[in-house]
């Protein structure tokens, strides 16, 4: 039971953060490194805004600090993407390595900000629930309506709004958007906003229950990647099965083999199905 | 210098001037300065250009980017210093020893994975060299865990002659892979990034020679990396870390990829940057990290290859040395 709860929070966690990485990849062409850098940004503007902008307790404050870092975040990413991608949009290259070397500078400059031992958010919502003995902590479990509410939500987005359809026509054929008249630049800007905007939420949403360090970037990354091929680049659906996959696989192993192996999943899940089936679970081949 | 350039049967006047410059101003800095700090600091940097050059052989060749290349250094540093603290291997064996099998470790790892392409390969080499970090750390009762292997038998007897020995493995590096870049696998290998579909269809086994050139780099990052091992007298689970992969990558591209001149002076000049900004030790990696993009953000394509570089026939024969074209970067679409 405890499995399948913990399994179900970490898969929706997962999925909010491996959704906006599928998403810019497939709209964009960019592997964007630094995607675990908004998720990690997010936790810390939360921490900026609360304690040091607003600086004093309250629900509404956290709540409202949240969405501030979520949307600060969103914002940032558009002008990353603006500023220093939409240059070589083109080269893989450039916006691997690019956004790799932001990723180092924005860790850097937190660790220089706010020291490497880390800060700590409090809870949106306090206490602990009782399952059959189990104890699971509530900031947790409040992920899972908001993936709930989230991800149809994007979906809906993607499938019925003109912006959405536009985002969804250039992420399917490029080229053949922007001959459609689709303004290709804007649907990458405001996907790079919105997938920053989502990591930065769930950096939000888990600060208050794991400590908010410069290093938490590389993690999420490392799991977006896995789920992103685990569930075939460019395929949302794809990304979400294998987000939930991919977080009963990590604490499958946690409580029947070994915590440190967990770590370890991701990685060996991107060396497998690259080199056996790359186009993952529900990825179309790339052409 | 003349000597390895004759071995190769290969005129020394169509070398790139500066690339020989920096080469003979390192080897000489020692006899003029007698600092040390500043022999150690040469070591590091020398190594580095040795990781940057042998990494451009395949990624800036075939424009296949190799995330993971700490694979290689980390994992050849381990196999010496383990080599050379459980069985007493010198470290003149050792080293040798680690770097072929990180060369036949590439050659399968390439035979894997190098028929993916773009961010795909870049991925899967950075998850490989992601589960030997892990390992380093799960295996800890062979590597020490955290702290590594300590206490490994040094190179040679003191820090110059550690230098030049390095210094004369750079300088063979650096011809070998000069060598080998303008040979008719170095010719293959470009034809494979401006069209590896065109190159195919040409009659070229393209598979062959990404491994090939996969396999090189390997070895010479072993080599680079069982040296950096044994100079240290320590090896740990940084050198696995995703940060010398991503050093490696980010010395070799502000240098500019596929002109092996370039990473050498992309590893020496930032090594350099690094220590000068030593003066404000508080705020060193922020304002070197925050240089790199902003010369990334410069000269996407590295110093070496600026626009400015090659329109000028003078600088380009400067810097790159004659027949070493470099092509605009329209190629760079199609991976």
């Amino acid at each position: 039971m405890d499995i399948l709860i913990i399994g179900m929070v970490r898969g929706a966690l997962y999925s909010l953060i491996a959704v906006g990485f599928v998403l810019v990849f497939s709209v964009g062409g960019i592997l964007n490194l630094a995607h675990g850098t908004f998720y990690m940004l997010g936790a810390y503007f939360t921490f900026i805004f609360y304690s040091l902008v607003f600086n004093s307790p309250g629900g509404v404050l956290l709540l409202s600090s949240v969405l501030l870092a979520a949307a600060s975040v969103s914002a940032l990413a558009c002008l990353v993407y603006y500023l220093l991608l939409k240059r070589k949009i083109d080269s893989h290259i450039y916006t691997m390595v690019m956004t790799l070397a932001l990723a180092l500078f924005v860790s850097e400059v937190m660790s220089l900000l706010f020291g490497v031992s880390g800060t700590s958010v409090p809870s949106l919502v306090e206490g602990h629930l009782s399952i059959s003995g189990i104890k699971i902590i509530n900031q947790q479990l409040i992920i899972l309506p908001i993936a709930a509410l989230i991800l149809p939500g994007l979906w809906m987005f993607l499938k019925k709004t003109r912006t959405g359809q536009s985002i969804d026509a250039v992420s399917q054929q490029r080229t053949g958007a922007l001959l459609m008249g689709i303004n290709v630049e804007r649907a990458t800007l405001i996907t790079s906003g919105l997938s920053a905007g989502l990591a930065a939420l769930a950096g939000a949403l888990i600060a208050p229950v794991s400590s908010v360090v410069p290093e938490m970037w590389l993690f999420p990354l490392i799991k977006a990647f896995a789920i992103a091929i685990l569930g075939g680049m460019g395929s949302l659906t794809g990304s979400i099965i294998a987000s939930f996959v991919l977080g009963y696989a990590e604490i499958l192993t946690s409580f029947l083999i070994d915590e440190q192996l967990t770590e370890m999943i991701s990685l060996v899940v991107i060396v497998f199905v690259l080199i056996f089936k790359p186009s993952g679970i529900m990825g179309y081949k790339q052409g | 210098m003349g000597a390895t350039a004759k071995i190769f049967s290969f005129p020394l006047s169509r070398q790139s001037p500066v690339g020989l410059l920096v080469l003979l101003a390192l080897g000489i800095f020692p006899l003029v300065s007698g600092n040390i700090l500043y022999v150690e600091i040469l070591i590091l940097a020398v190594l580095y250009a040795i990781f940057a050059m042998s990494w451009d052989i395949l990624t800036g060749y075939t424009h296949e980017v190799n995330f993971g290349f700490a694979f290689f250094i980390g994992g050849a540093g381990y196999l010496s210093g383990v080599l050379n603290s459980l069985f007493f291997f010198p470290p003149l064996m050792a080293i040798p020893l680690a770097a072929l099998t990180a060369g036949m470790i590439g050659l399968l790892i390439g035979y894997l994975t190098l028929r993916l392409k773009g961010p795909y390969f870049a991925m899967v080499t950075l998850a490989f060299a992601g589960i030997l970090y892990k390992l380093a750390f799960i295996l800890y009762k062979i590597t020490g865990g955290e702290e590594g292997i300590s206490g490994l038998k040094s190179l040679t007897a003191g820090p110059v002659t550690d230098f030049y020995l390095i210094w004369t493995v750079t300088v063979g590096v650096y011809f070998l892979l000069i060598f080998y870049s303008r040979s008719k696998h170095g010719i293959i290998l470009k034809a494979i990034r401006a069209d590896e579909d065109v190159a195919q269809s040409s009659g070229i086994n393209t598979a062959y020679y990404k491994i090939e050139a996969f396999a090189i780099s390997g070895f010479l990052a072993g080599i680079g990396g069982g040296l950096y091992a044994h100079a240290q007298m320590h090896i740990g689970p940084t050198m696995l870390s995703g940060t010398i992969s991503v050093l490696v990558v980010l010395l070799a591209m502000i240098g500019g990829m596929g002109t092996i001149v370039g990473p050498l002076l992309g590893a020496i000049f930032l090594s350099a940057l690094n220590e000068i900004l030593r003066a404000v030790e508080a705020y060193r990696i922020v304002i070197y990290t925050g240089l790199l993009i902003v010369f990334i953000y410069l000269a996407p394509e590295g110093f070496v290859n600026l626009p400015f570089v090659k329109r000028n026939p003078r600088a380009k024969r400067f810097l790159l040395g004659k027949e070493e074209y470099h092509e605009p970067s329209g190629s760079e679409k199609h991976f």
